[in-house]
């Protein structure tokens, strides 16, 4: 591993910064090479690859800084016009970047790797080393630096945001044994003042050890000559530092900016002037504070549930009329600012989905060109905002949505002009808000999804048994894609058959409280629909005794309560059941539904007397209807979910925890996690009384 | 056997099932009274359930089942020890807290402990009281499982 000179602080700066630039890049490389050079595009890409240059030079990450410094070099061809942006180009800087991603992992778990760039890094050579596409690019000046019209232009702008350009010479002792090691950290110490434009001798040469005894430096920096001197000075070996302005001729300035092609430097000044405006009214917060400070504010939620109650209970009291009227107002002020708190807080928590989408693009070019089939793929509404927690946990899915479009949905070309469409297929990503909701759609135009072909499949595989299958609608068919074990692949392709199916995709977005739908026209397409709740925060329950405890049981769930003649209780196969309008329900004790056998009394016992009745609530997860015995119903309520904690870990049936007005605890039931493997077995228990 | 006597710690002592156990006060937060756990269905029962410790969702673990002894009906059982281990904080449910106290810790003689205790997690014994024995419990060890 390279030898790094950094703090865990600094490295998380770093790592973040990185994490950004990549993405530019990978943005920026992909434009380029469907759009052709659009200097916007590739300044901002150069400048990315020179920021990661910089700044892993800075942290000594030499392989990091030999490569983002192969990459600038085409990009910078690119940009001075004498290189092109065909998929020829693209390719070495796209592998490129694929390099920098394992070394951000391995600094970022601070592991080991033995990332082998030596391949790239030719490639890159090879690609900035061709012949030029536009002879008339600009004159070069003499002398083994490349004091190119760019170099120009930079120390122009540079200049014209209050910095200076110099010129350094370092003079190393001739008697140093190690002068390449002595090169290396001057450029270090350099690099950490500015930024560097050129070097004689340049990095690579640096590291080819192919060094003198001169070495010189054209830096950009906001720091004096004095200090500059003094840095490099501590440098072992070096005996003489000379610092001294670079001189930007006024005609040749003028040529530059006349230039056509050139990025126009009034563009690029107003914009990073604004982009430091922004900057400055912008912090980084790291999302655990964010996340405590919803839980405190979750606190708070409860306090002035709390609070409303004792109100109400203070007002029916006699002879306290005013201190009543003063403690409800005070109580409903108070649950105003709680409101308006919880709603800024969940605000700052939303991001872009744009942060996920800019993923895709690459992942379906990349599969597009293995899979032979040309697509046209089109993202929208990548401003629809999201809580970051939903964000990172819709990644997987979507990726593996888009996979299994790319996979099985479209068709190859040949297939697709037989059917009389496009040889390019189409593949769209959508995000829109409907209503409470959020939707993220992939849609594609392929081959749609036939639903006999399910059935038959379904069957097969014993995931519906053939009875079943003669009754089952078009409908039902083919939302039994997104069950357990089922892939209708007829061959295991190493993209989407991976065991991994449909079903790994719906308990995912279970799991963030959505629901997956999908949509096919057979021979026309396929759409997949995501709908998630705004936020996670908070979800509204309706509270229920059971066992002894408090139950929530989340209201998307609940199709409605009852309260039933024990007598109606009819036992059907040992399992018991009650009717509901014309419906045959089976019914189970809440507790012994999640297994929370009666292995004792509970602390906290209320389990009422003996009744001629019982309540049930009815409820729906995944199609299947039940009905859940409770002792009491308590009410409908707001609860704000907490997780159970790493140590307890999924608990079938169980979504989490929420606190209560008073101050005990309830456990959130999850519907959809009952119905699922296992239930059922030893859960016939029986109904009270 | 000379006993090499280290620095004299404080702990708290607990009593579970008849015996007298100890985890120093470093790694103990706060001893609560038996609040409303909330009960959690756990295969190996030896999850009890949760408890609101201000705000934060704190597990509960039964610590005589845990430390391989006699389940006693856990009802009698009045306190729940918070204890921190490593980013996690776990509350043991324990029948009653006895004292705070410092004591002497000494190894475990070669014959092992009393009665069935997982002897994987005591880490030494000490004397409270002229004759009371105290086994002194690592946390760590028996949450490893």
């Amino acid at each position: 591993m390279d030898n790094l000179n950094i703090s865990k602080e600094d490295l998380k700066l770093f790592l973040e910064e990185l994490d950004e630039q990549i993405e530019v890049m990978e943005e920026g490389f992909l434009t380029l090479e469907r759009e052709g050079a659009d200097p916007e595009v590739v300044s901002a890409t150069f400048r990315a690859a020179h920021t990661v240059k910089g700044s892993s030079a800075a942290i000594g990450h030499q392989r990091m800084t030999a490569l983002t410094h192969a990459m600038e070099n085409v990009m910078d061809k690119i940009r001075q016009g004498e290189l092109g942006t065909s998929s020829e180009v693209m390719n070495p800087l796209l592998k490129g970047l694929d390099l920098l991603r394992p070394f951000k992992q391995t600094l970022a778990t601070n592991s080991d790797t033995d990332v082998d760039i030596s391949q790239a890094l030719q490639e890159l050579r090879d690609v900035a080393e061709r012949k030029p596409q536009d002879s008339a690019s600009g004159p070069k000046s003499s002398g083994p630096m490349d004091v190119s019209e760019s170099f120009m232009q930079r120390i122009h702008y540079a200049q014209e945001e209050g910095l200076v350009a110099l010129e350094i010479n370092v003079t190393l002792a001739p008697e140093s044994i190690m002068p390449s090691v002595r090169a290396y950290q001057v450029y270090q110490a350099v690099a950490s003042i500015g930024e560097i434009l050129a070097s004689d001798p340049t990095l690579n040469e640096i590291e080819d050890e192919n060094v003198g005894t001169e070495l010189k430096f054209w830096i950009i920096t906001a720091s004096g000559r004095e200090a500059i001197r003094s840095a490099v000075a501590e440098v072992t070996d070096v005996t003489g530092v000379s610092v001294s302005p670079v001189k930007v001729p006024k005609d040749k300035e003028e040529a530059d900016r006349a230039k056509p092609g050139g990025a126009a430097p009034s563009d690029e000044d107003t914009k990073s002037g604004a982009a430091a405006a922004i900057e400055n009214r912008t912090v980084r917060v790291d999302v655990t504070v964010l996340d405590s400070l919803m839980n405190l504010i979750g606190e708070l939620v409860i306090d002035r549930t709390r609070l409303g109650q004792l109100s109400a209970e203070l007002s029916e009291l006699a002879g306290v009329e005013d201190l009543a009227s003063e403690v409800g107002r005070i109580s409903n002020h108070l649950a105003r600012i709680t409101g308006f708190l919880q709603e800024e807080i969940l605000k700052a928590r939303m991001l872009p989905i744009e942060k996920l989408f800019k993923k895709f693009p690459r992942m379906v070019r990349d599969l597009s060109m293995k899979f032979n089939k040309p697509i046209n793929f089109e993202v929208n509404g990548k401003d629809t905002e999201l809580d970051r927690a939903v964000i990172e946990m819709l990644s997987d899915p979507l990726m593996h949505l888009l996979r299994n479009a790319i996979d099985h949905g479209l068709e190859s070309p040949d297939e697709r002009r037989a059917a009389g469409k496009t040889e390019e297929g189409n593949l769209t990503l959508s995000a829109y808000h409907s209503y409470n909701q959020i939707v993220v759609e992939v849609s594609d135009d392929g081959r749609g999804i036939d639903p006999q072909r399910v059935i038959e499949s379904a069957v097969r595989k014993g995931v519906i048994t053939p009875d079943r299958a003669k009754e089952i609608t078009d409908r039902e068919a083919i939302m039994l894609i997104f069950s357990p074990g089922f892939s209708t692949a007829e061959k295991v392709s190493e993209v989407s058959g991976r065991g991994v199916g449909l079903d790994v995709v719906r308990k995912n977005i279970d799991a963030l409280g959505g629901r997956v739908d999908v949509e096919s026209d057979l021979g026309r397409g396929t759409t997949f629909r995501i709908f998630l709740p705004l936020t996670l925060a908070t979800v509204r329950a309706l509270m229920v005794r059971a066992g002894g405890q408090t139950f929530a049981i989340p209201l998307n769930s609940v199709v409605e309560t009852l309260r039933v003649d024990k007598r109606l209780i009819k036992s059907m196969r040992r399992q018991q059941v009650v009717t509901v309008r014309d419906m045959v329900v089976p019914i189970y004790r809440l507790e012994s539904s999640i297994g929370l056998t009666r292995r004792r009394r509970s602390w906290n016992d209320t389990t009422a007397g003996e009744n001629d009745h019982i309540y049930a609530v009815i409820v729906n997860g995944d199609g299947k209807t039940f009905g859940l015995v409770v002792d009491s119903l308590v009410g409908e309520q707001e609860i704000v979910i907490k997780s159970l904690g790493r140590l307890i870990g999924d608990v079938r049936g169980l979504a989490g925890a929420t606190i209560l007005g008073d101050g005990s605890l309830a456990l959130i039931l999850d519907i959809r996690g009952l119905t699922g493997a296992g239930w059922s077995k030893d859960t016939v228990a029986e109904v009270a009384g | 056997m000379t006993v090499v006597s280290q620095d004299e710690k404080r702990f708290v002592i607990f009593n579970l099932s008849g015996e007298n156990f100890g985890i120093g006060v470093d790694r103990v937060r706060e001893v609560v009274n038996t609040p409303g756990i909330a009960l959690v269905p756990s295969e190996d029962g030896l999850l009890e359930g949760i408890i609101n410790l201000r705000g934060n969702v704190v597990p509960v673990m039964n610590a005589a089942r845990l430390l391989g002894m006699d389940d006693k009906d856990p009802e009698d059982f009045a306190s729940v020890v918070v204890v921190e281990t490593g980013n996690e904080v776990v509350g043991f449910l324990v029948e009653k807290v006895v004292a705070v106290a410092p004591l002497e810790a000494e190894p475990v003689p070669s014959g092992g402990t009393a009665n069935n205790v997982n002897a994987e997690a005591i880490e030494g014994i000490a004397r409270m009281d002229e004759d009371q024995l105290v086994l002194l419990m690592n946390v760590d060890c028996l949450l490893k499982k």
